[in-house]
């Protein structure tokens, strides 16, 4: 170990059980496979066992002689263009978990299979990074963890077969399928009702409307991306002049439109184009994780991530305050947890020090950033960030989060205003409003005036779900008893309606979506409803109102000719859904001059009081009187509405890795002094408000400050198979006129303990056993600051303390000379979002396990994020004696898959030669040779190799607490999600990351019998790297010389993972580099210490961590 | 109770019984492996179709290409069943006498009354799918690419044997893995010029003349099969 002694020595974790060394973790760390992986299965005596293996011996010596007679229903009328076993991809756009999605959907003999991102609509394909541009195979969208699972909810067996028809108090029936079920009593008038007696309701209920104008009709929408949807709303105030319009929003942002509308510039989307942008300030936005644009903005923002400055490539520059770790958070290059509730005071010292025009210049400075206390620290930020933005006016963006107030919304407008960033890097974009002139309530005022209303329709999502708990809304809609609710799902708000109607996936109806750049996008049905007669919200709005025109591609048309202000001709609407949007179109970007000063404010309603922010000093420490509670849509589930997509809800979540379950998540210093513990109940109060749940301690969380996640605890009977009891609901706690942010909380712990299923001990790599953990650590995670690159551009390779050349003990393997495949990962890049996650998962048949099988360490991704902590050692002893938190925590993530070694210690212990080499490099898994002995696994070094212990694909639904008859059928539409061109695999065999093998088969087939014979870099992309928005992963050949990973494995930044193992990994990371300003590095950032730099070891810090 | 023991002359059968054990352990493990080896189990497999169809006649006979009615084979991993469609085009049913064309098949009139055709007329008038019974059958952990074999010159009859010799179609090869193995090692006594592949009759002539074609095309195209797991295993 260097001469430097402990003193400011980084220090990595990836939990705080790893810190503290808890027998738990040791036990993940020692042990592949932890609890139980070897017991006998029990309850079964030796006698029965060998009845039941004898008895299956025989049938199976039966059985197995020949293959099934299988017959082969051939097409009558082959579609055309159709063949068959090759897929094909089309163009549609959809709304989905409040964003908009421009997809390219992959159809598999006409059934959809895989959604990934359109690279050709405008608003990916003009934010390609310019090396891109050449090749444009290599150009990728990248579809974010939401956009990926969409597929699974399609396949959804939860979704409601038929309308259902409830009279008022009486219960549900039990299941759908068969309506005439004996059970209940009351069964035939719940039962599923044909839509003849629906229709014939709906005839009635036209009459009515019709004779009153409407009078008593009330309609409950919420906010929508789609035309189409906002011109059939505005139809029903056309239609039914006394019909009300109820708006509601579940994750509320309405502040940013109502700031830009009060700056004059109207109904407008605000964009930040982040690829002009040289310094970026995000105040609690999750530019990179929550916000809807995020897929876009996490491109852009990688784009200038290389810290090599060559022409396009540049380095821009990250802060970020937040009290949460979010995504933005751990992609940043500077980053302060501080409660949110402080954001109006900072935001306000920014605008002074902006005002004041001084530019402090960046030079080190003698105490370091970390030994700052209190107001000198805030104050340092403070200059830093105004600093920054005064230097790069026109090339800043300040964004704050959707979920502020309206003061600070209007201050960043201010702000961006005063440095001329408006129309450089903050763009407004003039969107269509088809509702302008059309007058609509909030929830809570319809609420309070419910017995006004005979009528309602529901249109968004559950909402009796997902409002808060002061808003009683089920018993509004009880007492209008007339309501229909459009709905995928048998839902807690369909308990309390009359008529509940099946309402469609995006993927099998016509649509249309404006994204914030106002590109008119073209949504069209992959496959028929599955559901036969299912509505989307267009079709539903036009059979209500009996509108002429009931069929979605008709209306869809209509729309895109009133936007054009010309019909639509066939051939350009041919061409829209063939490249997925109508060309030419796009929001006006607004040009004119911006009113901020307050005096002037179209519309005339807002007071001068928004304009006015808190002054007073920021509190960065720990006050028991100033608690906060921050409530955000959860990363998996949104609001709850993807609540029954397993592949959503068994994601580890980007920071916490917790999965199905949401947590008070807070960190340890809050921990600490209100006695709380990890994995044991708080109660957090205010006022009446009250709810329970388990806490979570993270490093790096604001002091003071909980955040917890919406969208979980579905009622186990109205949740569905996956959503049913997971998590807490926190509608007891949430206040209407809240949206977020809840100040003066209680918290009080409860020792109720709570088992909480995190995966951020899991497959922990062990280097050399715990005590060589902390000095070696930095190994796995190499990283620097931009300062310390341009002084040394091989920092990464020297961070390796070699103390000997390796000597190979194997026999070098053979390298064919066609292909030699390979992966490299750049952590500056990377921003830990999951996208891949859920691709790998889409693409390769991966199952879910369940809670309880996560608790035991059996997920079964392929590839996990690691998420590592970094903190200065010094900091953490004396956090743990102060019982503070270390608040300089950093966050590094890093992809970890099968790593492809050339001499891979798995395959040297298999005995059954399951897992072998191929001569192109790739580590193969055979799966029907693998008898499940587990050695690979125990011999990875990586931990990268996952063990089926049950049929997970087939006996879907039992490892979460349902074992019933639905079983069976949700498994034949489940089935259908999975991807043909990959084995599912069965009870007892190991798998791992194969570099999708079936997409480098094909790509090489299809080189030779549709291309030139070779393999062209693009040609074949991993589905991680065509998922991932920021392009942080390449894939290809390593023989081809131009090849994009050929490229970055010989990058200076580029090292090997355990290269001192020798065993050549054919994935390798490139190093994560900081732009931290010189006055915020902390003292560990200024002098780094690395192995090889002035210590007494003579070895050569040459060429290793690549090899070519 | 009292135990049961063997009376001491059963001795003498004991030398016997373990003759008979060893032997009919032998006996049965060679039955068990004849009778479940790929060889025994699969080639000759010969069900029997909805309709008729003689692949001798055809393709045989009638000299019809296979692509005409296997229209994916160079295209796809599969190669597709023809739909209905494509059967139509020669043996359209009658039409009733108040349609346009007076009761003459819209087509072409192949055997348009055939009773063996009746599946096939059926099929065109509900819309339902004929069901042919599959003969060729790999397992579901098996990647085999028809488009990668006959794009490089891997005829049919390698394969499927002389189909255009079979009235009703059977498995000719037991298409076992060391059988696919075989010839990823060594392909050149399965080469052919890719305008042949078709051609379930052609031949290089003798032995030594397809070995020197195949070796030639093998260079020409660079031909190369890998053995590996993960050319047919994913």
């Amino acid at each position: 170990m260097s001469q430097s002694g402990i003193d400011h020595q980084k220090r990595y974790f990836r939990s705080l059980d790893e810190l503290q060394q808890t027998p738990e973790f040791e036990q993940f760390l020692s042990r592949e496979f932890p609890q139980a992986a070897s017991e006998f299965p029990e309850g079964v005596s030796r006698r029965r066992w060998l009845q039941v293996m004898g008895a299956s011996l025989a049938l199976g010596g039966v059985a197995g002689c020949r293959y099934n007679r299988e017959e082969i229903a051939a097409f009558v009328v082959r579609p055309e263009g159709r063949v068959e076993g090759v897929t094909q991809q089309f163009a549609t756009n959809f709304e989905w978990a409040g964003r908009v999605v421009h997809a390219l959907v992959t159809s598999r003999e006409g059934r959809p299979a895989k959604v990934d991102g359109n690279a050709d609509h405008p608003a990916y394909a003009n934010s390609q990074p310019s090396d891109y541009a050449e090749n444009k195979k290599m150009r990728s969208a990248g579809a974010d963890a939401f956009t990926q699972a969409s597929i699974l909810s399609l396949y959804d067996q939860d979704r409601i077969p038929g309308v259902l028809n409830r009279v008022a108090g009486s219960k549900a029936p039990e299941r759908y399928v068969k309506a005439d079920k004996k059970a209940d009593p009351d069964d035939h008038k719940n039962s599923l009702k044909s839509w003849e007696v629906f229709g014939e309701y709906v005839a009635n209920q036209r009459v009515k409307l019709a004779a009153s104008e409407g009078e008593g009709l009330a309609v409950l929408y919420e906010p929508s991306r789609s035309p189409s949807v906002r011109r059939m709303l505005a139809e029903v105030v056309k239609k039914y002049p006394k019909a009300t319009l109820v708006r509601y929003e579940s994750v509320f942002s309405g502040n940013v439109g109502k700031s830009i509308d009060a700056a004059g510039a109207g109904k407008a989307s605000m964009v930040f184009d982040l690829d002009q942008a040289k310094v970026i300030v995000s105040l609690d936005a999750d530019l990179l994780g929550a916000d809807p644009n995020a897929s876009h903005y996490a491109r852009q923002f990688a784009n200038h991530r290389s810290p090599v400055e060559a022409g396009d490539s540049r380095m821009n520059r990250l802060y970020c305050v937040e009290s949460q770790y979010s995504v933005t958070g751990s992609a940043a290059d500077f980053r302060l947890a501080m409660q949110s509730s402080q954001v109006a005071v900072l935001i306000r010292k920014i605008e002074e020090a902006i005002d004041a025009g001084v530019i402090v210049a960046d030079k080190q400075e003698e105490i370091p950033y970390n030994k700052l206390e209190g107001a000198d620290r805030v104050k340092r930020i403070v200059e830093c960030i105004a600093s920054d933005l005064l230097a790069n006016k026109g090339a800043g963006v300040l964004a704050v989060g959707s979920h502020h107030a309206l003061s600070i919304q209007l201050a960043a407008i201010r702000i961006n205003a005063k440095l001329g960033n408006i129309s450089k890097t903050v763009n407004l974009y003039e969107v269509s409003d088809e509702l302008a002139g059309v007058s609509s309530i909030k929830l809570d005022d319809f609420v309070k005036r419910a017995k006004d209303f005979k009528s309602l329709w529901i249109l968004p999502p559950n909402p009796v779900f997902t409002v808060s708990g002061d808003v009683k809304l089920a018993d509004a809609i009880k007492s209008i008893g007339d309501v229909v609710y459009l709905s995928n799902y048998d839902d807690e708000t369909a308990e309390v309606c009359t008529w509940t109607v099946p309402s469609t996936h995006p993927l099998e109806v016509w649509g249309d979506v404006q994204a914030a750049d106002g590109v008119l996008s073209i949504g069209q049905p992959m496959i028929s409803p599955l559901l036969v007669g299912s509505k989307s919200v267009i079709e539903f709005l036009a059979i209500m109102l009996n509108l002429p025109e009931a069929d979605g591609q008709k209306i869809v048309m209509e729309t895109a000719s009133q936007l054009l202000g010309v019909p639509i001709s066939e051939r350009a609407w041919k061409e829209a859904l063939h490249i997925g949007f109508v060309a030419g179109t796009g929001g006006k970007k607004f040009s004119g001059e911006l009113k901020t000063d307050g005096k002037s404010i179209s519309g005339g309603n807002i007071s001068i009081s928004p304009y006015a922010l808190p002054d007073g000093e920021i509190q960065l420490g720990f006050d028991a009187n100033n608690l906060e509670v921050v409530l955000r849509p959860s990363d998996s589930v949104y609001d709850g509405r993807l609540g029954n997509n397993g592949w959503l809800q068994e994601l580890p979540q980007p920071i916490t890795k917790l999965t199905w379950d949401n947590a008070a998540v807070c960190s340890i210093g809050t921990a600490n002094l209100l006695k709380l513990k990890q994995g044991e109940l708080v109660a957090l109060r205010m006022g009446d408000s009250k709810v329970e749940l388990p806490v979570f301690v993270i490093p790096g969380h604001a002091e003071g400050s909980f955040t917890v996640n919406l969208g979980y605890g579905r009622s186990k009977a109205k949740g569905g198979i996956v959503a049913g009891a997971v998590g807490t609901n926190l509608a007891s706690f949430r206040r209407w006129n809240q949206a977020a942010i809840y100040t003066g909380v209680e918290a009080i712990g409860t020792s109720v303990p709570y088992r909480l299923a995190t995966t951020q001990d899991h497959f922990a790599l062990d280097e050399m056993g715990m005590s060589e953990q902390a000095k070696r650590s930095p190994q796995l995670i190499r990283e620097g600051t931009l300062d310390e690159f341009k002084k040394d551009a091989s920092f990464t390779r020297r961070t390796v303390e070699k103390h000997f050349d390796n000597e190979s003990l194997w026999q070098e393997p053979k390298v064919d000379l066609n292909h030699k495949w390979g992966m490299t990962i750049d952590l500056n890049k990377c921003t830990g979002c999951n996208a891949c996650v859920v691709a790998c998962q889409a693409e390769n048949n991966v199952p879910i396990v369940g809670k309880e099988q996560v608790i035991r360490g059996r997920e079964m991704h392929w590839l996990r994020i690691d998420r590592y902590f970094q903190c200065d050692q010094v900091a953490m002893s004396e956090a743990h004696l102060t019982f503070k938190d270390p608040i300089d925590a950093k966050i590094v993530t890093q992809p970890m898959a099968c790593a492809h070694c050339e001499t891979a210690p798995c395959e040297e212990v298999c005995p059954v030669a399951a897992t072998v080499h191929t001569e192109e490099g790739i580590n193969a898994m055979a799966y029907n040779r693998c008898i499940g002995t587990r050695y690979c696994g125990n011999n990875c070094p990586y931990k990268v190799r996952r063990f089926n212990y049950f049929n997970y694909n087939t006996e879907y639904g039992y490892f979460y607490g349902w074992q019933d008859n639905r079983e069976q059928a949700s498994q034949k539409l489940q089935s259908m999600v999975l991807n043909p061109e990959v084995t599912v695999r069965g009870r007892g065999v190991m798998e791992k990351c194969t570099y999708c093998i079936q997409r480098v088969q094909n790509g090489k087939i299809q080189s030779r019998t549709k291309g030139d014979g070779k393999v062209h870099d693009g040609d074949i992309r991993s589905a991680c790297q065509e998922a991932c928005p920021s392009h942080a992963i390449v894939f290809g050949d390593l023989n081809d010389k131009t090849s994009r990973v050929y490229q970055s494995q010989n990058d200076p930044r580029a090292y090997a993972v355990l290269d001192e193992l020798n065993i050549k990994p054919r994935t390798l990371y490139l190093s994560r580099i900081r732009n931290v300003p010189k006055r915020l590095e902390t003292a560990i950032q200024t002098t780094p210490i690395r192995p090889g730099h002035g210590d007494d070891h003579s070895h050569e810090s040459g060429d290793h961590g690549h090899h070519s | 109770m009292q135990r049961f023991l063997f009376p001491r002359w059963t001795n003498k059968f004991l030398a016997l019984l373990g003759v008979l054990a060893v032997t009919g352990g032998a006996y049965a493990g060679v039955l068990f492996l004849g009778a479940t080896s790929p060889v025994t189990l699969n080639t000759g497999y010969r069900p029997e179709q909805p309709v008729p169809f003689s692949h001798a006649l055809h393709a045989g006979e009638l000299k019809m290409d296979c692509r005409y009615c296997h229209n994916s084979v160079d295209k796809s991993a599969h190669s597709a069943i023809p739909p209905t469609q494509t059967c139509i085009n020669c043996h359209s049913p009658k039409t009733s006498a108040k349609s346009p064309t007076g009761g003459a098949p819209a087509l072409s009139a192949v055997h348009s009354d055939s009773k063996k055709l009746k599946p096939i007329h059926d099929s065109w008038r509900t819309g339902e799918s004929v069901d042919w019974v599959r003969v060729h059958r790999l397992p579901d952990f098996v990647y085999f690419n028809h488009s990668a074999h006959v794009n490089r010159g891997v005829s049919c009859v390698t394969c499927h044997g002389r189909v255009d010799q079979m009235e009703i179609v059977y498995q000719a090869k037991d298409q076992s893995m060391t059988w696919c193995i075989d010839c990823h090692r060594h392909p050149e006594p399965h080469l052919r010029p890719v305008e042949e592949i078709t051609n379930l009759a052609w031949s290089a002539g003798t032995e030594a003349e397809q070995l020197e074609l195949g070796t030639k095309l093998k260079a020409e195209k660079n031909i190369n099969p890998q053995a590996n797991c993960a050319v047919c295993h994913r």
